[in-house]
């Protein structure tokens, strides 16, 4: 199994699991960072210490206004949490996409060491290619336009494939970067492999630490002594980052050069102390292959759902799990059809029935949904705590029996 | 295998040291920005494959052109990843150093966490060269200090722990007491081969209260 997927090799994968959840990823991640920078300590910075003041987009930063900055910072952070629900996808993605490019400007403008542009450039491409996400609330919205007649064919229909766009440019971007980060240092170095050697990487570890006015890390220290690590490692850097995107071009696994990565971020962290892993790390894990990994997590086996035939509302919650079934093992059937056990009141509430004769209904049928799933384990657990579990069956109830007020319902 | 680089470094790129075009130059400063958000509204308001393109293809040519032709004048922005580029190390270089003296007289490196998201390197090369080179160095310690008085004895942990790119540089303790001046230094290095066998040469000291 390769353990992240390059999607120029496979741009289309059986559902959009994988989307999903990078988009949840990105937009929580943003969210943490995005609520503990300090923009606003920076809009009482002086002029003065501006690094760069030559983009007409910084004047808009309202020095002096740090109210301003937070207002502008506050709605991105809630912005990132409407996407990242999958509410309002289009609006949100874009507003804080625009909001996090602009105030990135004012932390350049300062040269502090934060860009979020990666994860920005996610959010333009996911706006742009939002209608490929099924797994949205937006989806759920969408899907009351469609008949009943057109909801059971969906989700009667087998897999079709999914392509994944957002993230087949995420990689283009990503790995662009990293070459032109490598591209950059032998073209600084008067266009040869200087950069790389050991007396250069010696001089990096020493710079920063003199620089930053910090003790070596006792790892750094060691390596000052070791010429032919040291060496190795200067390669070894320079060959990653050069090769990231031939490789993605010419459509190779891409799970050892992105292993590789990673391990110089966790070398560059030991040594000199400067963390790029977390930002460099959340940005890879959108390219993990969650879809094969659903697919392990799975349980065996097959699962019949059935349905209030008449409730279009069930249908379109239904298509959402339908949607994230990476393995097509879930089987789902209006309550009219032959295959439907009798002796069942479908209408009061959703069934599931497993292969070892098991029957869940309700707010045990949606649990066990989830623990199906395998990706989605973790909340099934979640869902079966005692308090947990009381709660959520008397919310299921109230809605199952309100559900016609709550949608188009043929009941 | 540099040759065709090199050959599209020189295509593209000026010397770091001669303006760009005037007209490129107004673009990148005034509308460069406004312009790759407009095109990025249309691509997510009309759905049409072929605007995708355009905005995609703008896009790729822009994080391409930006890392063919390197840091130049005036930067496309949101186009620029300082964070990955390489940095010219030569054996010898100067540093600066930024402290605080307290009321009894004792020094203690500038603690980042009283001007955050500002990082120690950043911090010292920046303001410190801006402080001994300019005009501006009065107004720069001004704000070094009240921010230290202001900011110091509440340091707030929590923000410290969701920022750092970067861990910290030297501290404060927590008993510190007020701070009266600010102290920058320049000094001179040659490195060798661990930080103790470096030879550090003084070149400029001044304070500022």
């Amino acid at each position: 199994m390769n353990l992240f997927v390059n999607y120029f090799r496979l741009p289309n994968r059986s559902t959009c699991l994988n989307l999903a959840v990078a988009r949840i990823i990105i937009c929580l991640y943003l969210i943490w960072k995005l609520s503990t920078f300090p923009f606003g300590a920076m809009a009482e910075f002086p002029p003065q210490l501006l690094v760069s003041n030559n983009h007409a987009f910084l004047a808009a930063l309202r020095f002096g206004h740090p109210a301003l900055l937070i207002a502008e910072q506050s709605l991105a952070v809630v912005c990132l949490f409407f996407c990242a629900i999958g509410l309002w996808t289009g609006i949100t993605s874009f507003l804080a996409g625009l909001l996090i490019t602009h105030l990135a400007g004012l932390s350049f403008a300062f040269n502090a060491d934060k860009t979020f542009l990666l994860p920005a450039y996610f959010l333009i491409f996911y706006g742009i290619y939002r209608d490929q996400d099924l797994l949205t609330l937006d989806r759920f919205r969408s899907l009351r336009k469609k008949s009943q007649e057109k909801l059971k064919i969906l989700l009667g229909a087998p897999s079709n494939s999914a392509p994944l766009s957002t993230l087949k440019w995420l990689l283009l971007s990503m790995a662009a970067i990293y070459f032109f980060t490598g591209y950059a240092k032998i073209k600084i170095t008067g266009w040869n492999f200087d950069w790389g050697s050991a007396d250069s990487i010696r001089s990096c570890l020493l710079h920063d630490t003199i620089e930053r006015g910090v003790v070596l890390s006792p790892f750094g220290r060691w390596l000052l002594d070791q010429s032919a690590v040291l060496g190795s490692i200067g390669a070894t850097t320079l060959f990653l980052e050069l090769s990231f995107l031939a490789v993605v071009l010419c459509r190779l696994p891409i799970t050892l050069s992105v292993l590789g990565l990673l391990g110089m971020h966790v070398g560059i962290l030991l040594s000199m102390r400067t963390n790029y892993l977390t930002d460099m790390g959340f940005v890879f894990t959108t390219f993990v292959a969650w879809d094969s990994l659903a697919v392990r997590l799975q349980r065996s086996g097959k699962l019949l759902v059935v349905y209030d035939a008449k409730c279009s509302f069930c249908a379109r919650v239904l298509l959402l799990f339908r949607s994230a079934d990476v393995s097509g093992g879930l089987r789902f059937i209006g309550s009219g059809h032959a295959d439907a056990p009798s002796g069942y009141d479908y209408t009061s509430a959703l069934y599931v029935f497993d292969a070892e004769g098991g029957v869940f209904r309700g707010y045990a049928a949606f649990a066990e949904l989830f623990r199906y799933l395998g990706i989605t384990r973790p909340l099934a657990w979640l869902m079966c705590l005692g308090p947990v579990e009381a709660l959520g069956s008397r919310i299921y109830e109230r809605v199952a029996k309100n559900r016609g007020k709550i949608s188009t319902c043929g009941i | 295998m540099l040759g065709p680089l090199q050959i599209i470094y020189d295509l593209f790129a000026s010397p770091d040291n001669k303006p760009l075009p005037r007209v490129l130059e107004q673009f990148l400063r005034h509308d460069y920005f406004v312009v790759f958000w407009f095109l990025t509204l249309i691509a997510f308001t009309v759905r049409r494959t072929w605007v995708r393109r355009v905005d995609l293809v703008f896009f790729f040519c822009s994080i391409f052109a930006v890392g063919l032709i390197g840091i130049k004048q005036v930067v496309a922005w949101p186009f620029f990843h300082w964070h990955l580029w390489a940095r010219h190390l030569p054996q010898t270089f100067t540093f600066y150093e930024v402290e605080v003296e307290d009321t009894s007289g004792q020094l203690l490196p500038y603690d980042c966490r009283a001007c955050l998201p500002l990082i120690p390197e950043i911090l010292r090369m920046r303001f410190g060269s801006r402080m001994l080179s300019s005009e501006d160095g009065e107004v720069i310690a001004r704000w070094l200090l009240e921010r230290a008085q202001t900011y110091g004895p509440e340091l707030a942990p929590l923000a410290w722990a969701g920022f750092p790119l970067r861990t910290p540089g030297p501290s404060w303790p927590p008993n510190h007491k007020r701070f009266v001046a600010v102290l920058v230094k320049k000094t001179r290095v040659e490195l060798g081969p661990t930080p103790e066998d470096s030879v550090f040469t003084p070149l400029m000291e001044k304070k500022f209260q």
